[in-house]
């Protein structure tokens, strides 16, 4: 649990997402211990830690694409079951890995068609498309083109494009800023303020780098060999200058 | 009763391919069905030899063995560069090729094959009958089991099942993976050489049926059946499996025609359920009497814990295999230079770590901490730039001779043969073994024996300095992923390198298991070895680094200790990303 | 039939041998039931269908346990599983129904075409050309455009990804060895009426499969599958007329063998035994 800082809760806000108990790791043995993270509707919660500490590890549990050892989460107030992750999609969890987040191999009409594949509705389909191209022009641009030929910045954008196709309520990110240039980090973070505020998207992201992630978090955790060591808000986190201690 | 011997001698030619399969893909990991293929070429020429040019049985084996060896060694060149699925592939269309090969050339007789194959004679008695057939098969099936035997119960061998779980980690401990691989190919298809001569003087006759595709699958049922990784298993299997038709026909008083199909369907099923259900086959790979007895001896002593958690009765001092102190060893770098396609991994950077200090590699991801392992150990060539090891130049070794010169490193997940024990990783990676060289396990058992000894001695000091002593006949797989840890130290150690570098040696452990491993980089460094290590929890730098070389988009653009680095804002910034 | 084993191999990495069975199921469902009396064609689609369902049938329970069980053992337990299958199919077939060959009826009066230049061709063989052109053109348009088919070649692509977006998995596998069986069946069922059926007919053409897809590159698109099968198949034609029939497997198979052995210069560039080691990631 968490040591050090008390928790102070972002106001009277809703929990989206409440993991409790997080124990989960990979061939039988344990990376995560005993994780408790709350996400609260449409604010921007950054889990921060260092390689091999275990934030991928938190994310793949969360979204189910691990099946952890033992975990309580609760979406929406209800119970969820662990480990499924092609229901996740359809519930409104999305999950955009750190590396290999695009189907390189196929073309960025398709990337987005699938990133809709749980959406039954084909109007909505059809809709968010078209919401998503004006948001991200420089995929409209590319429709045709193969995802993998795009630039890294570019491929982001189609990640989180595809993601939003679902028209999720949860985003779960993995290191979004990995090999990208400061400047289009910059802009990255600014998209997802921007959609946590004006639609309600709440946002899970885990992130090595901590200063652009800092400018836009409501809430933070740190996480170091496993454990949360730190919880609380953003503003006060954004004082502190003692991070080499933390990671 | 004739009959049934002749059923005998069949299946101990049968056996003896099963053992050839199950010395590749039992125990070298290798998947190819090549086997009974290369019997088959072997087959022909001997029987060649002796139905035209009429020569006799122990030459024509020779001959015959000769060319499988050769055989083996050509099919691995290729083989060995690709993954599984190709090498099966591979395999399969060789098997492919010679089968119709061997129906097409006219030379060889076609799809009847090549008749009037001499009998064997030993001392002027010309064997005919079961019985007196038995008299050269049982000699030679021996022959090749007990050469099997002593190649995978040897330290031969022991690499060998290494290579088969983490080839790159038996490379980093200075073995020479492709020459292993190679030349249990060689061993392989010598082996199947001897049953495909065997085969064709049985019958007296060499044809494409006898190796066709048929043959092959019922040969990989057998070794699966029996189990893979074990050779009393393969010959077992090869017993019951031929054994079955004469059974449902005599025994069971099934009709003759169906008798096949039965014996088929019967094999076939087996197959389905030992996949199933029991992976390992009807008899594991650890199965001996001695295994049984040490098992039962464990069980009956108290189970140890599964962790480490302080390491017991440490020896003060490093150990040292020649019974020298270390002299302390020093590594320069200097320039080096790396591009991955159009991507400048690292450029023009320089290294130094002296002996008895602890070095770490600080930085962002992706900033090329672990290229500069790679590069280091030979593990890629680079562009550029000179390493200099204890003042003479390793730049362009492969990773086996930089071992050999002095320097091993670790790697991130640990990547230890979780299915051998705690003693024989440690012992594997010892370096000079007489039992490694394939002419030395034949030629002069007692050197090797004693080397063994040895080896297994100071195998057991190095897991003495971290605190594994009591887990020593553990299965690897069976610790916790800390005591994990602490085995790739040992094996460091047993490798006898002065210089160690250590690939994140804190990662994916909790505070209870960091203790111990950090303790034992401590005493590392009291002893004066050379260490360099990678890693990002910046607590574990603190405490251990005496020196920290910061990496940035692959140079190095900050040295000093830990203190030095925190008190720079423009660090802070690169590590941790733009403050608002 | 390149296209039908190299879509199953190259979205599920699945070695599917059994591959065999399914060619033998097909066209002997459509025997069995038309010498039963049923009228040609609906025996011929129904065998189809068996086809397609002993193919799903396979990989749901032969398959599915044991990749979820041995990790260790992966490639080779699939493989050898797919061998037992195999076996006892074909040798329970052999049981039942004995190894004697059966015919299988065209329907159509099965005659010679001239195509020009001395080349001539029955109509049955012209058929089947053209199933197979619409197999493989409606196979490519399927995984091009339809939801379902992009969701496939996700999975081919990112299998990880393909989860996360709501793609099972599990499904997308038995769809494939669904579809895969079907261009085995139809491939099988206009071979039969060319040559006849018997229990081990399988094998080869199997083989052949093999050829085709590694070819081709196990990834490729269904067009580039049916090219390469085009193309060996001339090249068999070619040898049986020029040199004999029996180096015809030698040279297809020789063509196997030093593709693969060469593909690591393909990819990487130098000969490979002159460089051990491998490549880490930075």
């Amino acid at each position: 649990m968490a040591s050090g800082e008390a928790t102070t809760a972002v106001g009277a806000d809703r929990r989206i997402l409440d993991v409790s108990g997080l124990r989960a790791g990979y061939d039988g043995r344990p990376v995560v211990y005993d994780v408790d993270l709350a996400i609260f509707e449409g604010k921007i919660t950054c889990l921060f830690g260092s390689n091999g500490a275990g934030k991928t590890t938190c994310l793949k549990a969360i979204s189910g694409l691990l099946r952890p050892f033992a975990a309580t989460i609760r979406y929406d107030g209800e119970e969820r079951a662990v480990g499924h992750a092609a229901r996740s999609a359809g519930e409104g969890i999305a999950f955009i890995p750190s590396e290999r987040f695009t189907f390189a191999e196929l073309s960025v009409e398709d990337n987005l068609a699938l990133g809709a594949y749980s959406e039954r509705s084909a109007a909505a389909r059809g809709e968010r498309r078209e919401e998503l191209l004006d948001m991200f022009p420089v995929l409209r641009e590319r429709l045709d083109q193969r995802a993998g030929t795009m630039s890294g910045g570019q491929q982001r954008m189609l990640s989180i494009a595809m993601a939003l196709m679902s028209g999720p309520r949860v985003l779960l990110l993995d290191e979004p800023s990995l090999g990208l240039a400061p400047a289009i980090v910059e802009q990255l973070m600014e998209t997802l303020a921007r959609l946590a505020a004006e639609r309600g998207l709440s946002v899970l992201m885990v992130e090595q780098n901590v200063g652009q992630a800092l400018r836009v978090a409501d809430q933070v955790y740190v996480i170091r060999s496993g454990r949360i060591i730190l919880e609380g808000e953003a503003t006060r986190m954004r004082e502190r200058d003692d991070w080499w201690d933390l990671f | 009763m004739n009959i049934w011997l002749g059923y005998l001698n069949e299946a101990l030619i049968i056996g003896m391919f099963a053992l050839s399969v199950n010395v590749l893909i039992g125990y070298s990991g290798i998947l190819s069905i090549a086997g009974v293929a290369t019997g088959g070429v072997a087959g022909y020429l001997a029987g060649y030899l002796s139905a035209m040019h009429g020569w006799a049985f122990l030459p024509c084996l020779f001959v015959g063995i000769g060319a499988g060896a050769l055989i083996g060694i050509l099919l691995s060149l290729p083989a060995l560069r690709l993954s599984a699925e190709y090498v099966l592939m591979l395999t399969l269309a060789f098997a492919s090729v010679i089968v119709s090969a061997l129906v097409a050339i006219p030379a060889l007789g076609g799809q009847n094959g090549l008749l009037g194959i001499m009998p064997v004679h030993i001392g002027g008695k010309i064997l005919l009958r079961p019985d007196e057939l038995l008299e050269f098969i049982v000699p030679l099936t021996a022959i090749c089991f007990l050469a099997c035997w002593r190649i995978i119960y040897s330290p031969f061998g022991r690499v060998l099942k290494g290579i088969r779980e983490e080839p790159d980690a038996v490379r980093a401990l200075g073995k020479n993976v492709l020459s292993y691989q190679v030349i249990a190919f060689a061993a392989s298809s010598a082996v199947a050489a001897v049953g495909g001569v065997a085969l064709v003087f049985y019958n007296q006759l060499a044809s494409p049926t006898l190796f066709d595709f048929n043959v092959a699958t019922l040969v990989i049922a057998i070794a699966v059946i029996g189990g893979l990784g074990n050779l009393w298993g393969s010959m077992v299997g090869a017993l019951l499996l031929v054994s079955l038709q004469p059974i449902l026909e005599k025994i069971v008083d099934v009709n003759p025609s169906s008798a096949v199909l039965w014996q088929a369907i019967v094999y076939g099923l087996l197959l389905l359920v030992i996949v199933r259900l029991r992976p390992e086959g009807l008899i594991p790979e650890r199965a001996s009497w001695r295994g049984l007895r040490s098992a039962l001896a464990r069980s009956r002593r108290k189970a140890s814990p599964a962790e480490a958690i302080a390491p017991v009765a440490v020896a003060p001092s490093l150990p040292s295999q020649n019974g020298n102190a270390a002299a302390g060893v020093s590594l320069k770098a200097h320039g080096l230079e790396k591009h991955f396609g159009g991507i400048t991994a690292v450029s023009d950077l320089d290294i130094e770590l002296s002996p008895g200090m602890i070095t770490a590699l600080v930085g962002p991801n992706g900033a090329g901490k672990t290229t500069v392992f790679n590069l280091l150990t030979g593990q890629i060539p680079p562009d550029r730039g000179e390493v200099e090891l204890g003042g003479a130049s390793v730049s362009g070794l492969p990773p086996h001779r930089v071992v050999a010169r002095g320097m091993a490193r670790s790697f991130q997940d640990v990547r230890t043969f979780t299915r051998m024990t705690v003693l024989e990783n440690v012992m594997l990676a010892v370096g000079e073994q007489t039992g490694e060289s394939l002419p030395a396990l034949f030629l002069r058992p007692l050197a090797v024996r004693r080397r063994e000894r040895q080896v297994r001695e100071w195998a057991l000091e190095c897991l003495g300095f971290v605190g594994l002593s009591e887990q020593a006949d553990e299965r690897a797989g069976n610790l916790g992923y800390g005591s994990q840890k602490l085995l790739a130290v040992a094996r460091l150690l047993a490798t006898g390198c002065d210089v160690l570098l250590i690939d994140e040696p804190a990662s994916g452990i909790d505070r209870e298991a960091l203790e111990p491993v950090m303790l034992v980089m401590e005493r590392l460094r009291a002893s004066g070895k050379t260490i360099c290590l990678v890693e990002h929890n910046l607590e574990v730098v603190t405490r251990l680094a005496d020196h920290v070389l910061f990496i940035e988009d692959g140079k190095v653009t900050e040295t000093g200790t830990m203190d030095d680095i925190r008190k720079q804002p423009r660090l802070a910034t690169v590590y941790f990303g733009h403050h608002g | 039939m390149g296209a039908g084993f190299g879509l199953i191999y190259g979205v599920t990495g699945r070695f599917h041998f059994a591959f065999a069975s399914t060619f033998l199921a097909a066209p002997l469902g459509a025997v069995l039931l038309n010498e039963a009396g049923v009228p040609l064609v609906p025996a011929i689609v129904v065998g189809v269908a068996i086809g397609m369902l002993l193919g799903v049938l396979i990989e749901i329970v032969v398959y599915r346990p044991v990749a979820e069980r041995s990790r260790d053992y992966g490639l080779l337990a699939i493989f050898v599983s797919s061998l037992g299958v195999t076996v006892v199919v074909e040798n329970v077939v052999r049981l039942i129904w004995g190894s004697n060959y059966r015919n299988l009826p065209t329907g159509f009066g099965v005659s010679p075409i001239k195509l020009g230049s001395g080349v001539t061709a029955s109509n049955l063989q012209v058929v089947g050309v053209v199933v197979a052109v619409v197999l493989v053109g409606g196979l490519w348009a399927y995984l091009r455009w339809s939801r379902r088919g992009v969701a496939i070649r996700a999975v081919s692509s990112n299998p990880d990804l393909a989860e996360s977006v709501g793609v099972s998995t599990r499904v997308m596998f038995a769809l494939v060895f669904a579809i895969g069986s079907l261009l085995c069946g139809a491939g099988a069922i206009v071979f039969a009426m060319e040559k006849a059926v018997i229990p081990d007919m399988g094998t080869s053409p199997t083989f052949f499969a093999f050829v085709v897809a590694f070819v081709a590159g196990t990834k490729s698109g269904p067009l580039r599958f049916g090219l390469t099968g085009l193309a060996i198949g001339v090249l068999q034609s070619v040898i049986l007329i020029w040199v004999s029939e029996v180096w015809q497997e030698v040279v297809v198979f020789g063509i196997l063998f030093f593709f693969v052995a060469l593909r690591p210069v393909f990819e990487g560039g130098s000969l490979p035994w002159l460089r051990p080691g491998r490549r880490a990631p930075a």
